[in-house]
């Protein structure tokens, strides 16, 4: 059975989803596990919060963690080796090469029993659906039946957080389970679906109809985002999404451009007081940080895992690569890649050196002056106040000027509409003449005015 | 569920080892087969033995000694490293589990589950050295210069292994989380500490059975109690009385104002673990070693039954050990109730040298340990099993186990060849079972599923013609297959008249019956006599003045020819 809520941003979907699952454990009396998954470490957190704001605790028949690693333990670990016959153990987030390389790459790590994070969707539901060309004889689909009669004795129920963060691979994993007796609850909002935009409207159309699937009613209030704001962020919304306010907090739309004086001190002190500052990409003096999401290359994590240390291997590849990143800022990556080869004895072919270099560029953040979070990072988060930094094209696509229909719902659009619904008060925009070269101020200027937008006070 | 088999490499006396287990399994065999070994083996791969201390990490003693001087000899002898890598010895414990029954039983196996004809899940114990180049290098080091005959097979740098446990079909470490699911309890054999002193394991034992079957309304009466017990120390006042007061110091008195007794150790489990058993109006350590044991042997089981959401593989080493005879049936008709009713998430090993424990818990559920390898008996006929359950104490571990022995079919043909063995004194290493019925074929078959091939052990069958060529056929065919298998039948109807036949017997037998008669009429009077007439004959072969000097018949005499 699968249930799915479509619910727009500030409707309360974790303090409502904490408590459908206090409530869940407790009438649940079997052996069987009930899992909260989510896409990401911090609405996991989220969740357990509210869970123990609530409840006081976390009962211990529910799982709360990310889909990622959701799949990875309950599911490729322990399965894949049964249904499709490849065994992993471990997996890899080291960045890609190039499309046309990437399954050589992936062939590699399979030798080493290592999945990239990136297959994680895919091979989760080669293993569960007996429909793909790899279980093509009778005995293989009687495999993959068999696990999914083992997976029904362990699984009560499975709630699914920010689903519109799946893609069609994931989706369809989890319509396999659903149809197959394991209950799944699924709640999200596709107006959020920055990474994969489309997979989650064709995944609602085409289980509708099914007999294991109801979509439950969608909920289109919002008890953070006010009316004012509203204004603005429903011309993103789909036209039976559009949502109504439930915040008695008077909204507040406004502009701050980098030749006002008061411009450093701003941002300065939305950053401080801990409030949304947000880019969609970084640019210019902006950063967004995500060396935590950078390692080394599996080859060379590899050998220096097993170079000859004394230590705990995992703590010592982590150790090398924290070494390695402070010194590319330090002395450069030249040095740093020279230090890592002497220090740990490797020898590096051609192509070593090259992805090395390739980790250096990610690395590197130049004349950076804030570092602030990225639009995708603050999805499910809310403050106060929220400032957004305008691209070029976030520009384009707030203001839909000169933006074809073909755009309309992408996931740029997707991510307008993220950032316009954080803010439960104020919602500001900062003009940065830099990054907007080439614009004419005044016509910006006008065109956010007519959305509702002042300057800042 | 069960685990179904174990595999044991270089662990111990096991260089390669296999069995097979059921629900319920009797282990046998001699001395030095493993059956010790095999027990702590199977400690290995599962889930924390919560009441006998139990170390995963191994010591040196613990590894296989001949895989390790293989080892250390490919080193001495330069041999090529790719061999010398593939001869570093490891240690592995593979269990594997079977026929989950239900949904809870699947969900606890379902992540090591392992295709193949039949699905099973597996888990492995390993100690290995986490790194086999840096092992190799090291012995090369300290054996450099040397040859065999200064190795030390203790000299195994082992501090340089670790373990793990894995699930097989994905080699990735299992979790403490998942693992705990499946535990392991042991009693073994020197358990007479068991209540010794004050310290005894019975507490131990006892306060868990406790923190399992309290409930919470239960706890917090024993929590208030012991707050209480607290309260009454500190009425006293006697903690004022040692202190006291001293004029001496400034402040002096404020400090120790701020002293006062509180329980050191809150938590339950350690108020519940100075609890000692009381039996009667003795303390338990003070009764005696079977009644001790008897006691132990109870508690465990109720404590089993109490872990009902954890699969408990529970080992008993003799549970005979110190019993008496009242005590041994009481203990073994326990072992089967309780084995038969807990349900299946219990499964019970036990090792035992006691034939009637073997024949009631039926010699199906036997596994026979040989020294090089475990035989299941499970294939055993339920004809033979229900008879050795009627008969509690026919001596099973004499047929399997004697070098030399022999069956003959009751208790006629065993005083005779008896009293004609004593004669003998390099014949007293044959050992004679009476079966109680004619049917050879199924003692045979399990004999032979254990001493086949070995040319030490021999086995010799007295049977009687009975007028039927065709069991005789039957009979004969194992002489003819198995060396070490010898079959003989009377050429008469029955053993007497064979008896009076041979040699000079019907001469002596007439004079010690006072009797004056022919063949028939000897034979007949023996075979009316039954037992009676055999015990005459047989004291008088050994009269200590004048010794009748009875030959065997030829049949006897040849199968004795054959195992001698």
């Amino acid at each position: 059975m699968i249930e799915i809520q479509i619910a727009g941003a500030g409707a309360g979907k974790t303090y409502g989803l904490a408590k459908t699952l206090i409530d869940h454990t407790k009438a649940c009396t079997s052996h069987k596990k009930t899992f909260a998954l989510t896409y990401t470490n911090t609405a996991t957190a989220k969740i357990e919060q509210e869970i123990i704001k609530q409840h006081g605790f976390i009962p211990s028949n529910l799982y709360i963690q990310t889909v990622h690693s959701f799949l990875l333990n309950e599911i490729i670990y322990p399965f894949s080796s049964f249904t499709l016959g490849d065994v992993y153990n471990d997996t890899s987030i080291m960045s890609l090469p190039p499309p046309k390389y990437k399954n050589s790459l992936f062939a590699r790590l399979k030798k080493m029993n290592v999945i990239h994070a990136d297959n994680v969707y895919n091979i989760a539901k080669q293993i569960v659906d007996e429909t793909i060309s790899k279980h093509s004889n009778k005995a293989k689909k009687a495999k993959v039946r068999r696990l999914l009669a083992i997976l029904k004795s362990c699984f009560d129920k499975i709630f699914i957080d920010e689903v519109q963060d799946l893609d069609k691979d994931a989706l369809r994993f989890f319509e396999v389970l659903g149809s197959n007796d394991i209950d799944m609850y699924m709640i999200g909002d596709p107006k959020q679906a920055i990474k994969f935009p489309q997979d989650l409207d064709t995944f609602v159309k085409t289980v509708a109809p099914k007999e294991y699937a109801t979509i439950l009613p969608i909920n289109n209030q919002t008890r953070r985002v006010p009316t004012e704001i509203l204004a603005v962020s429903n011309s993103f919304c789909y036209e039976e999404q559009q949502q109504e306010s439930l915040s008695e907090v008077i909204g507040e739309l406004m502009f701050i451009e980098s030749t006002d004086e008061r411009y450093d001190k701003v941002l300065e002190g939305y950053i401080a007081t801990k409030q949304l500052v947000c880019i969609e990409k970084k640019n210019g003096r902006y950063t967004t940080s995500s060396k935590h999401k950078q390692s080394f290359p599996r080859d060379i994590e590899e050998m220096i895992r097993e170079s000859n240390h004394k230590k705990d291997k995992m703590l010592f590849v982590k150790a090398a690569f924290i070494d390695f990143m402070s010194n590319v800022t330090e002395v450069g990556a030249r040095v740093a890649i020279s230090r890592l080869r002497s220090r740990h004895s490797l020898t590096f072919d051609k192509s070593h050196f090259a992805q090395l270099y390739e980790l250096c560029d990610k690395l590197k953040n130049d004349d950076v002056q804030y570092t602030v979070q990225s639009i995708e990072s603050i999805k499910g988060l809310e403050a106060e106040t929220c400032l957004l930094i305008l691209s070029p094209n976030t520009l384009k696509y707030l203001t839909k000027e000169k933006l074809s229909q073909a755009s309309h719902f992408n996931k740029e659009w997707k991510k307008i509409y993220v950032a316009l619904t954080r803010a439960k008060k104020r919602l500001v925009l900062a003009l940065d003449h830099e990054l907007l070269a080439g614009y004419d101020m005044d016509a910006v200027r006008d065109s956010l005015g007519a959305l509702g937008f002042v300057n800042h006070d | 569920m069960y685990i179904k088999k174990v595999t044991i490499n270089n662990y111990r006396n096991f260089r390669s080892f296999v069995a097979q287990l059921q629900q319920l399994t009797v282990v046998i065999g001699e001395n030095d087969t493993g059956k010790t070994n095999f027990f702590t083996a199977l400690s290995l791969p599962l889930s924390g033995n919560q009441i006998d201390f139990n170390h995963k990490r191994l010591s040196v003693s613990d590894i296989n000694k001949d895989a390790v001087i293989d080892f250390l000899t490919s080193v001495v002898n330069e041999e090529a490293e790719e061999n010398q890598l593939q001869k570093i010895p490891k240690v592995s414990v593979t269990v594997e589990f079977a026929d989950p029954k239900d949904a809870y039983e699947t969900a606890l196996l379902a992540k090591w589950i392992v295709a193949g004809d039949e699905e099973t899940y597996k888990i492995r114990y390993d100690f290995k050295p986490k790194s086999d180049k840096d092992l190799l290098d090291l012995v090369k080091k300290s054996l450099a210069g040397k040859t065999l005959d200064d190795i030390n097979w203790f000299t195994l740098p082992v501090e340089i292994y670790d373990y793990q446990i894995v699930s097989v079909n994905n080699e990735k470490p299992i979790a403490y989380s998942d693992l705990k699911h499946v535990s392991v309890h042991s009693i073994n054999a020197e358990r007479d500490d068991f209540s010794e002193s004050s310290s005894m394991k019975s507490n131990s034992i006892f306060t868990k059975l406790l923190m399992n079957t309290l409930d919470d309304d239960d706890k917090g009466q024993i929590n208030t109690a012991y707050s209480e017990f607290f309260s009454a120390i500190e009425k006293t006042e006697t903690f004022d009385k040692v202190i006291g007061t001293n004029e001496d110091f400034e402040n002096y008195d404020s400090i120790i104002k701020q002293l006062e007794c509180t329980p050191n150790l809150p938590n339950l489990k350690n108020i519940l673990s100075n609890i000692t058993l009381r039996y009667g109006n003795e303390f338990l350590y003070q009764k005696g070693l079977g009644q001790r044991n008897l006691i132990y042997i109870l508690i465990l089981f109720a404590y089993y039954k109490s872990c009902g959401d954890t699969f408990n593989l529970c080992c008993i080493e003799e549970p005979e050990a110190h019993l008496s005879v009242n005590n041994l049936r009481l203990v073994r008709d326990f072992i089967e109730k309780s084995s038969s009713k807990s349900g299946s998430l219990v499964q019970t090993i036990i090792s035992s040298h006691n034939p009637s424990i073997i024949n009631k818990l039926k010699i199906s559920n036997v596994l026979a340990f040989t020294g090089e390898k475990a035989i299941s008996l499970s294939d055993t006929p339920t004809k033979l099993v229900n008879y050795l359950r009627k008969r509690p104490n026919f001596d099973i571990l004499k047929l399997l186990f004697a070098n030399k022995v022999i069956l003959v079919e009751g208790p006629t043909e065993e005083m005779l060849i008896s009293t004609y063995l004593s004669k003998q004194p390099a014949l007293s290493d044959i050992d004679i079972i009476p079966i109680g019925q004619r049917g050879y074929a199924t003692f045979l078959d399990i004999w032979l599923a254990l001493n086949k091939d070995n040319q030490n052990k021999k086995i010799g069958i007295i049977r009687d013609y009975d007028n039927s060529d065709a069991a005789k056929a039957r009979h004969d065919a194992y002489d003819t297959a198995h060396a070490n298998v010898t079959v003989r039948t009377t050429t008469n109807y029955t053993l007497e008249i064979d008896l009076v036949e041979a040699e000079d017997n019907l001469a002596l037998l007439n004079g010690l019956f006072k009797m004056d008669g022919g063949l028939d009429e000897v034979s007949g009077h023996m075979i009316d006599g039954k037992t009676a007439r055999m015990l005459d004959v047989c004291d008088a072969m050994v009269d200590e003045e004048k010794p009748l000097d009875i030959k065997l018949p030829a049949h006897i005499a040849e199968v004795i020819g054959e195992l001698s």
